[in-house]
């Protein structure tokens, strides 16, 4: 299949993409914290993936590839969005960001506190605690998707879980 | 056992005839001690049924034997390109062959070190015999009921396959594959495509290297101890027995591991396993380093440890 | 010592606690029970966390668009030169496969019988061939597994009629091998028929089979040459 699609063949790539579309979806959702545009960087993860195939040479599984495409585009979106906002919202009111994607609505399952909760986080904790508690990445490695110092990740993860915690306990 | 002979002769006919010295010893523990001028990459064939078979190769065209012959008769043929040797037991005791007891009487084992050219294919077949193996760089096929298998050196491929007797390999090989039962299985050296069965035996690879491997029993425990090979891709199952990963803690790969039933211990990543959607089963998936190698672990009911060192 | 901060606690989950106060801190936790609270809180949201679902489908169907895109901008993709590393395709897509694999394998079993030389096949399990992925793998499984129980029991006939061949005592460890692995394919059977959708079920249950039919085979054979 995947040499069908690196071969050009779409309907082989259209098989791919729903065998992977879920996870890359869930990546998506968590790290962006809502739905709509969980589903435009699920679209350009698979474009990325497409365009990128050639360059997949089998020395890691397929999955891992693809989740580390959908790992990078969704925090350049993150970053380059955040400066958008931040031209908007300025410094002057940080935790506008916040309560923003709080009234953004939707979380990525509705009526699980856990995920609403999750989408509720800053973003950079939000991206820290989903990297690290679920996606299993190391502080070193978050550091170096992010362009973030390690030392400021654990200080994100740990706000994120502190914040997590509170807000389950009301 | 008249039977399958005849089939195994026959499958190979047209390519050899049986040579002129044909030697038939039917005296009880005698000894046995015969040479006989042999093609470098030939084939042999070894039956013994009860004691124990050594074949080591070396760097002459010559197949050497020696040894005591127990029950039944020695023979030893080499025609051109393929020979074969082995023990008969007497009519009426192949029933015996496991248990060395037939009808009251005894059955005495045959002790046979054979040395053949290096490049020979060999293949060897017993009941309780025990099979050793060094030093061929040909292909090697071993079968034995409950004897233990072990080989050692460079054969080009390698077969072994046991019910209760213990497999034991040290080898550099393009491809092993190894059957069992009940006996434990130990692989080292360097094997490129490694595939082990077991039902309640063992499994065990310590410091081998496999580019390949698929590791599966049923209720024997699976241990892998040693690095983890830059592209490699390995495989181990188990339905009850426990799955142990010993690895370099800066091991690059990419994991899938799943216990159904069993717990997973993850002392090599602090990815936290999930729980699947039955709210029983357990999955843990996570690359370890840059990845670059696929390590896939099952378990339905045995537990699952991925452990540092 | 004082009582340990949330800080030192997340530490200490993470494993990264200074290796000169860990022995302190677990001491610690040991006697305090408020810390042991706060510190059982922590990873009990760190369970909940790993139990998050790792899928989560989209309710939008996102495909259509991605493929205009794709199109639009074509063509971007060259055939890479380079090596692929070829790896064992996952089972579950090759259920159907299983059919025709169980024809090379009964074949191969029937071959196994009359040739026990060192020319013969090794084994015709795991031939497996690709496979459209468009069929349904619950009716893929329930088709691969009718047709390693029918190898199966053509091999169970051999086996049969061949066993007075074998010595008792290796007819006896046979019979307790094959018990093992009969009790794994019900288990993996029974598991899986109240998940029927279960992939990697469904491959272990298969494998289960396999494995059967293989020592079957292996059964067969040791009869047939005795």
């Amino acid at each position: 299949m995947l040499d069908r699609a690196r071969a050009g063949d779409l309907d082989a790539f259209e098989q791919l993409y729903h065998e992977h579309v879920g996870r890359v979806f869930a990546l998506c959702l968590r790290l962006a914290g809502d739905r709509q545009r969980a589903e435009e960087l699920t679209q350009d993860v698979f474009v990325q993936v497409w365009q990128r195939l050639a360059s997949f040479r089998g020395e890691s599984a397929f999955a891992s590839w693809v989740h580390r495409i959908a790992v990078n585009v969704v925090l350049t979106e993150v970053r380059s969005r955040r400066r958008r906002e931040a031209r908007v919202l300025t410094v002057a009111a940080p935790d506008a960001l916040e309560r923003a994607r709080e009234g953004s609505g939707s979380g990525p399952e509705d009526g699980m506190d856990l995920e609403r909760e999750i989408a509720a986080l800053p973003p950079g904790a939000r991206t820290a605690l989903v990297l690290h508690d679920i996606e299993g990445y190391r502080h070193d490695e978050i550091a170096q998707l992010t362009g973030v110092a390690a030392g400021t990740i654990r200080a994100q993860l740990h706000r994120a879980r502190q914040l997590l915690r509170k807000r389950l306990e009301r | 056992m008249r039977r399958s002979l005849i089939v195994l002769t026959a499958a190979l006919g047209l390519f050899f005839t049986l040579g002129s010295s044909f030697h038939r010893t039917a005296h009880a523990q005698q000894r046995v001690n015969q040479r006989q001028a042999a093609t470098a990459d030939g084939l042999l064939r070894i039956h013994n049924l009860v004691g124990s078979v050594r074949v080591v190769g070396w760097d002459r065209d010559t197949i050497a034997v020696s040894g005591t012959i127990g029950s039944g008769a020695f023979y030893f043929a080499v025609g051109k390109g393929s020979g074969k040797m082995g023990v008969e037991l007497p009519d009426g005791t192949a029933q015996a062959r496991a248990t060395g007891k037939t009808e009251g009487r005894d059955v005495t084992g045959s002790t046979l070190e054979v040395w053949v050219p290096r490049r020979t294919r060999v293949w060897v077949k017993t009941a309780s015999a025990s099979i050793t193996v060094d030093d061929v760089t040909g292909g090697v096929d071993l079968y034995s009921v409950g004897g233990s298998i072990r080989v050692s050196g460079a054969p080009q491929d390698l077969h072994a396959e046991s019910m209760d007797g213990a497999v034991e390999l040290d080898v550099t090989t393009a491809a092993a594959r190894i059957r069992s039962a009940g006996g434990a299985v130990t692989l080292r050296g360097a094997i490129e495509n490694a595939v082990a069965s077991s039902v309640s035996g063992s499994i065990t690879v310590v410091g081998a290297r496999l580019q390949r491997g698929r590791l599966e029993t049923v209720t024997g425990d699976v241990r892998y101890e040693g690095a983890v090979e830059r592209g490699s891709s390995l495989d181990f199952e188990s339905h009850a027995g426990t799955i142990t990963l010993v690895v370099p803690i800066d091991v690059s790969a990419d994991f899938d591991v799943t216990a159904f039933n069993g717990d997973i211990r993850n002392g090599i990543h602090r990815v936290l396993p999930r729980l699947g959607n039955d709210l029983r089963s357990k999955s843990l998936s996570f690359t370890a380093g840059d990845g670059g190698a696929q390590v896939t672990i099952r378990n339905f009911k045995g537990g699952i440890e991925l452990l540092g060192r | 010592m004082p009582h340990v901060s949330d800080v030192v606690l997340n530490d200490l989950h993470d494993g990264t606690l200074d290796p000169g106060v860990l022995d302190g801190v677990q001491r610690h936790l040991l006697a305090c029970r408020a810390c042991r609270a706060r510190s059982d809180g922590q990873l009990d949201l760190r369970r909940r966390l790993g139990g998050l679902p790792r899928s989560v489908e989209p309710q939008s169907p996102l495909w259509r668009g991605i493929r205009a895109r794709i199109e639009a901008e074509r063509p971007v993709v060259a055939i890479d030169q380079a090596p692929v590393v070829a790896r064992r395709p996952p089972r579950w897509l090759l259920l159907a496969a299983a059919a025709v694999t169980l024809v090379v394998a009964s074949s191969a079993a029937t071959l196994l019988l009359v040739d026990g030389g060192p020319g013969r096949a090794r084994t015709g399990i795991g031939a497996f061939a690709p496979l459209p992925a468009s069929a349904d793998p619950a009716a893929r499984f329930a088709e691969a597994e009718a047709a390693y129980l029918a190898a199966a029991t053509e091999l169970m006939a051999v086996v049969e009629r061949e066993r007075r061949n074998l010595p008792p005592d290796v007819a006896e460890r046979a019979e307790r091998a094959l018990a093992l692995i009969d009790q794994a394919v019900w288990e993996t059977r029974a598991a899986l028929a109240s998940d029927p959708h279960n992939r990697a079920l469904a491959q272990m249950a298969l494998t289960a089979h396999e494995r059967r039919l293989e020592f079957l085979q292996r059964i067969a054979r040791w009869s047939t040459e005795s």
